[in-house]
């Protein structure tokens, strides 16, 4: 059309036709093709996670070109990524979204351009980001040759270096919801909340193709990089959905607890329920006996608000839960141990966990809370080979350096080094209380006479009552009372009183803030 | 200036009796209120005027407004406050404080004032209690929220731009319609549209070329010009919106020079900046305002406009704006209709 000569008819129409164009995506039969995987659209997804009627598109009317030599050049419209803004719970989000209706989603250079837009707004505004990745590799026909040399912002090293820049600054959300192999793995680690969905969602260094090429080896995309290795194996994966509606609805609820960005406080919602609400029924999900387990998860239902939490990695060293919720309708961060895998045991897993869950925590300004029922560090060789001391100590590193409200509860056994490390005043806790139940120790008083007593045990010349006067008086001295009265701790108190403790010192402690929050770290991968 | 003439323009100025903190032959100085502003007012009479007052108070204001009215002979070389500075020249006053009252951000000149001054300010009015009314309205605008939003207006759009982008239109009419007539107008040069405006209760600094004087070309003095007000919108913390309706760059002397200072202003930039296309984009006068290439935070056109490195031959689809879009060059395409929606939108993103 010769726009100088144009009506106003002319160009809207014109407009309406290349948005209608675009806005179809690859077409109704390739649209069936994704549905009858189980999956959604780009678009689908992006109704789904933001408020009705929010989303502002920016690119729409972008437009790729496959060239492939013997072939007609096909257009791809919006280059496969549809990208834009809009609201979540009211609040500022960007969007990335993969295509799968054309070109299995590969990212081509305009698409990449656009992609780099969005993220680099996200930056300047200082709003949350999120990447609904689908096959986000470069597009091959896009990137063969020395093209890859100018391409690197389309999925690659530009996509990395932008969202590590954003690292603790903006909340970056990456979801695999396809085949994510190649740089899109390499993108998810830096940004603070991976997922990925059962089934259809996958993460590798390199997919089936690759791996047959390159090790001449057939393996499954399951087995390369599937939920059930980044889950359980890895723990790459902080939560992994049943399917693209699940996948989304988890990541409206991960943002809800967490500020727009790190110039901000984490948001309040007014709690319904009341933060005077007794906890009876803690002594009934707790058993006295420090032998027995119990499911923490029932704990911090108990105790934060309307029993709603939101697990991190809930099925990665499952010995220690992490997960955020409210307590008084402020977002706290929770780190419990889990009584009843392995005792709870801090382990090389469980040191990986807490320490990403803290930076996030830390960069968003979440406070901490501990719930602490544990026997210590995991021993012995296995643990060693798996080079635990350091998982631990990178955790420490983590830990010691955080400018947190930071409340502890001892629920039963607190013992050793690990006791300073989940909560104890080393970390600089603002508030350490404890159950009755509560014993806390270097060691547990059955290891501590063991050791103590080994040489005479050796030698024959240990007496039974010797030894039960010794476990006796340690099982004592371990008592929360006598901790408290020594003010090594600072109350012992009822557990059905703990939500109201809490909600009602959280509020004491919050005062630490400063009026202007900022930067504070950036998150390891 | 007379005592009575003061106490009038400080009713135009200020919303209720200001604190006064002298008050003296030889000077008055107070601070009051104005829309959501606090503004601390400066009136020397005779003498050097006491500067240590203006040092001590205008920090903790929003405006600092000083009034030369009268004779006044001296530097008047105000210090330099973190907040913006208004002066209000209403009389004679040296070569060399004539020099010194331009560097203030923003100028309001009375015939009064001397011809330099009065060529150089960006607000001209014909007497004093003008002025005030003026610095009055200027501040209501960039106020958020200060100006009712009037999105049905912009439906008219179509009626005012036509649609064949070589018939020119009136820029003044459309920035009446996208800013519900709060547009006040600061000094422009030739071609080039500046001031201040509200876009749906959003205020912004705008820069607008105008097609209808020498197909909106470019040229020095409106680089300059442009400078000027790049440079206010940093002071006063506003998102600057450009709208681009221009044939290209003049031929004169100085140019390079001058679009050299303009994108180094627009780099050093601190602030949003939304360009709008609205109809021929030509050669290095769309980059020189904020196009493509200055990485404003958006860039946005109707789809009547085109961008290209010269005149296009007529149905050149190579410079429509649906192909710019189609690579990503514009961020969007957008129905004139929508247009007020679509900036503030934008800018909703650093206001939320």
């Amino acid at each position: 059309m010769d726009n100088r000569v144009a009506t106003w008819d002319d160009l809207l129409g014109e407009l309406a036709q290349a948005h209608s164009t675009s806005q179809a995506l690859g077409g109704a039969e390739a649209i069936g093709r994704l549905h009858g995987r189980g999956k959604l659209t780009a678009r689908e997804r992006l109704e789904l996670l933001f408020d009705p009627g929010t989303f502002h598109e920016i690119g729409l009317l972008a437009e790729g070109l496959i060239s492939v030599s013997g072939r007609a050049p096909r257009a791809v419209p919006a280059d496969a990524v549809v990208t834009g803004w809009g609201r979540v719970d009211g609040r500022i989000v960007f969007a990335i979204a993969d295509d799968g209706t054309i070109a299995a989603g590969a990212r081509g250079v305009i698409g990449g351009r656009k992609a780099g837009f969005i993220r680099s707004l996200a930056q300047r505004t200082r709003h949350p980001l999120v990447q609904l990745l689908e096959a986000s590799a470069g597009r091959m026909q896009d990137m063969m040759g020395s093209q890859f040399a100018g391409a690197a912002g389309a999925s690659g090293g530009g996509a990395s270096a932008g969202l590590t820049w954003a690292s603790g600054r903006i909340p970056t959300v990456s979801a695999a919801m396809g085949f994510s192999f190649g740089g899109p793995s390499f993108q998810a680690p830096v940004t603070d909340f991976i997922l990925m969905t059962r089934e259809t969602g996958f993460w590798g260094v390199g997919g089936p193709p690759v791996v047959r090429g390159g090790l001449g080896l057939e393996a499954t995309p399951e087995e390369i990089g599937g939920a059930e290795v980044h889950s359980k194996k890895t723990g790459f994966a902080d939560r992994v959905a049943a399917d693209d509606s699940a996948c989304i609805a988890d990541i409206r609820r991960f943002l809800g607890y967490l500020p727009s960005s790190c110039y901000k406080y984490p948001p309040y919602v007014a709690p319904t329920d009341p933060i005077v609400r007794k906890n009876e029924r803690l002594i009934e999900i707790v058993p006295f006996d420090h032998r027995k387990a119990y499911d923490v998860l029932d704990v911090i239902a108990e105790i934060v608000d309307d029993g709603e939490y939101f697990e991190m990695k809930p099925e990665y060293g499952r010995n220690i839960v992490t997960c955020f919720a409210r307590l008084g309708g402020h977002p706290v961060g929770v780190i419990a141990n889990q009584p009843k895998v392995n005792g709870g045991i801090n382990d090389v897993r469980a040191g990986a966990k807490t320490n990403r869950f803290v930076q996030i925590c830390d960069a968003y300004h979440i406070p901490l809370l501990f719930l602490q029922d544990q026997p210590g560090f995991m021993v012995g060789p296995k643990a060693e080979r798996e080079d635990t001391v350091r998982a631990i100590a990178r955790y420490q590193n983590t830990i010691f350096s955080v400018d947190l409200p930071i409340m502890t509860i001892i629920l039963r056994k607190a013992y050793g080094y690990s006791y300073w490390l989940l909560g104890g005043k080393p970390v600089g806790a603002d508030l350490i209380a404890a159950w009755p139940s509560a014993a806390i120790s270097l060691a547990g008083p059955e290891v501590g006479v063991n050791t103590i007593l080994e040489r005479e045990a050796k030698s024959g010349q240990m007496s039974e009552e010797r030894r039960q006067a010794l476990y006796a008086g340690y099982r004592e001295d371990s008592k929360a009372l006598k901790a408290a009265r020594g003010f090594r701790i600072d109350d012992v108190i009822n557990p059905a009183d703990t939500r109201r403790y809490l909600c009602e010192n959280l509020e004491i402690v919050l005062a630490k803030r400063r009026s202007n929050p900022g930067p504070r770290r950036q998150i390891d991968a | 200036m007379l005592r009575q003439e003061l106490v009038q323009f400080l009713d135009q100025l200020f919303q209720q009796e200001p604190l006064v903190l002298g008050d003296s032959d030889d000077y008055w100085a107070g601070i009051g209120v104005c829309g959501a502003y606090q503004v601390f007012m400066l009136v020397p009479r005779s003498g050097e005027p006491p500067w240590e007052i203006m040092r001590g108070a205008a920090p903790q204001c929003d405006l600092a407004v000083l009034v030369v009215s009268g004779d006044i002979d001296g530097t008047m070389q105000a210090p330099h406050l973190d907040i913006p500075l208004v002066a209000v020249i209403d009389g004679e006053v040296s070569a060399r404080a004539a020099t010194s009252l331009r560097h203030a951000d923003i100028v309001v000149a009375t015939q009064k004032a001397p011809k330099p001054l009065r060529e150089a300010a960006d607000l001209m009015c014909d007497d004093i209690h003008e002025g005030a009314a003026l610095i009055a309205r200027f501040t209501k605008t960039i106020q958020p929220g200060s100006v009712s939003p009037t999105p049905a207006a912009q439906n008219n759009i179509l009626e005012i731009v036509p649609a064949d982008v070589e018939q020119p239109f009136d820029v003044h009419v459309l920035l009446d319609t996208l800013c519900a007539k709060s547009f006040v107008a600061l000094k422009g040069a030739g071609a080039l549209v500046l001031g201040a405006g509200q876009v749906n209760g959003n205020p912004v600094m705008i820069l607008a070329s105008q097609p209808a004087i020498d197909g909106g070309r470019i040229g020095v003095e409106d680089c300059y010009a442009a400078v000027r007000l790049i440079g206010l919108a940093q002071r006063l913390r506003l998102p600057v919106l450009v709208i681009q309706d221009t044939a290209g760059m003049t031929s004169e002397d100085g140019l390079p020079e001058a679009v050299e200072k303009l994108l180094k202003a627009w780099a050093t930039l601190d602030m949003p900046v939304v360009t709008m296309v609205a109809g021929r984009a030509c050669g290095l006068a769309h980059v020189a305002l904020a196009g493509a290439g200055t990485r404003p935070t958006a860039l946005i056109a109707w789809p009547r406009a085109w961008i290209s490195l010269d005149d296009p031959q007529a149905g050149d689809k190579r410079a429509s704006v649906m192909t710019a879009a189609k690579g990503f060059g514009v961020n969007e395409v957008i129905d004139p209709r929508v247009t007020s929606d679509t900036i503030s939108g934008w800018l909703t993103l650093w206001r939320d």
